[in-house]
């Protein structure tokens, strides 16, 4: 009986040394390694509004705009909405389909 | 003008339109919106409202109020089928193989074939508190609104753009419209052909209304050899067994198209004929699997001539 107390008494021990080991490597990288979340922040309030507004008639404007945001990792990835001009519907055929979905 | 944005959600392409001088600020939030819903609506998402209620346990919860708002609307579209659409047939499309988001469903030979369940659930099993917006599942029962939240989603956006001239929503073929455009012009909507979906079989000519398609040639998978679909029949609790391939319904609102087109699908193109007959405010057009085509009396005025619903 003693000795299986013993046993796990050490036991004990060595988990705490290994939680103890890996807090410390966590918070160490965390430290260092991670970004500061006011410059997370700042760069995600400096990036442009990627909203482009193109007129196909003209043909002057790239309909696909140029991305000068900051690709960050995580979360979802920030869609540029191209708002397409064209003149009426009428006789230019159907405006869209319905399709089973 | 026109103005147009598309983007994807929902698991599938959306189209908003507005007819305006500018550039409608507004036409730039739609896909937030949309998003917002997808995340409320969606049970392919873990952590959305859906969710969250289906894993209650039996308990009581609270819902949002738009979640209140989609619920009511699924009561309407069950009591608008004779209960041919209901959101309780979670565990019967699991059941028979759409467990996952679509485009991530293989064909899996290895799979058997879905079994009839032991208990379909019923949407009077749901206990239901408009007024305080309480809900209470039975443990075994869990909700999927499908079509409904995409439909009401699309109405949503559709009002929300209101305001800024005539507008147009699209979802998937779940479409919305507000009203004629300036110059007293129809919006064309084309109807898809299901044996060859970059053609038209017609094309409607439609004022303020809801347009929906419902149809087994586009969600299907195979399992055990045999091909199986997405609209399930909740008398059977499997994929409907019918000739139409696809329904096509026009309706002041488009949560009921798409309610009614299901409807017509699963009954069949016999008895989705007599159905039109005693509702006339419906108007239809049915693809049947032999190449035929069925149109009601008042579809026949959409495809000649302009008219608000």
């Amino acid at each position: 009986m003693t000795g299986k107390n013993r046993s796990n008494t050490w036991d004990d021990v060595k988990m705490l040394i290994v939680a103890g080991a890996v807090t410390l490597t966590l918070g160490l990288w965390n430290v260092f390694a991670g970004y500061s979340r006011e410059e997370i922040a700042q760069s995600v309030d400096a990036t442009p509004d990627p909203i482009v507004v193109s007129d196909p008639g003209s043909g002057q404007n790239n309909p696909a705009p140029d991305f000068v945001g900051r690709i960050l990792f995580g979360g979802a990835a920030p869609q540029p909405r191209v708002i397409v001009r064209s003149n009426g519907g009428g006789g230019g055929g159907p405006v869209t389909q319905t399709r089973s979905s | 003008m026109l103005h147009k944005l598309e983007f994807q959600a929902m698991g599938c392409q959306v189209l908003a339109v507005v007819e305006n001088p500018a550039s409608p600020d507004a036409l730039q939030y739609v896909p937030d919106w949309f998003e917002e819903w997808e995340q409320a609506f969606s049970r392919f998402r873990f952590d959305s409202e859906l969710n969250t209620i289906n894993h209650s346990n039996g308990r009581p919860m609270h819902v949002s109020s738009d979640f209140a708002k989609v619920f009511e609307t699924a009561r309407q579209a069950e009591w608008i089928s004779a209960g041919l659409v209901t959101p309780v047939l979670f565990d019967a499309l699991v059941n028979a193989g759409y467990d996952r988001s679509f485009e991530m469903i293989l064909p899996d030979p290895t799979m058997p074939a879905p079994e009839a369940l032991q208990y379909i659930p019923r949407l009077k099993d749901v206990h239901w508190d408009g007024s305080t917006r309480m809900i209470w599942l039975p443990p075994d029962l869990h909700l999927d609104f499908g079509g409904v939240a995409k439909g009401w989603a699309v109405e949503q956006a559709a009002k929300r753009l209101a305001p800024y001239g005539a507008a147009l929503v699209d979802a998937g073929g779940d479409i919305a419209i507000t009203g004629f455009q300036r110059d007293g012009g129809s919006w064309e909507i084309g109807i898809a052909n299901p044996f060859n979906p970059s053609e038209n079989l017609e094309v409607l000519n439609v004022g303020g209304c809801g347009v929906a398609t419902s149809g087994r040639d586009g969600r299907n998978w195979v399992r055990a050899g045999k091909r199986f679909h997405h609209i399930i029949d909740p008398q059977t609790g499997l994929p409907a067994v019918t000739d139409v391939l696809t329904a096509t319904v026009v309706a002041p609102t488009v949560t009921e198209a798409e309610a009614v087109a299901k409807t017509l699908l699963i009954r069949g193109s016999e008895a989705a004929m007599e159905w039109l007959e005693i509702n006339p405010q419906y108007s239809a057009m049915l693809a049947l699997e032999d190449g035929k085509r069925l149109v009601n009396n008042s579809m026949e005025f959409y495809l000649s001539r302009v008219n608000e619903c």
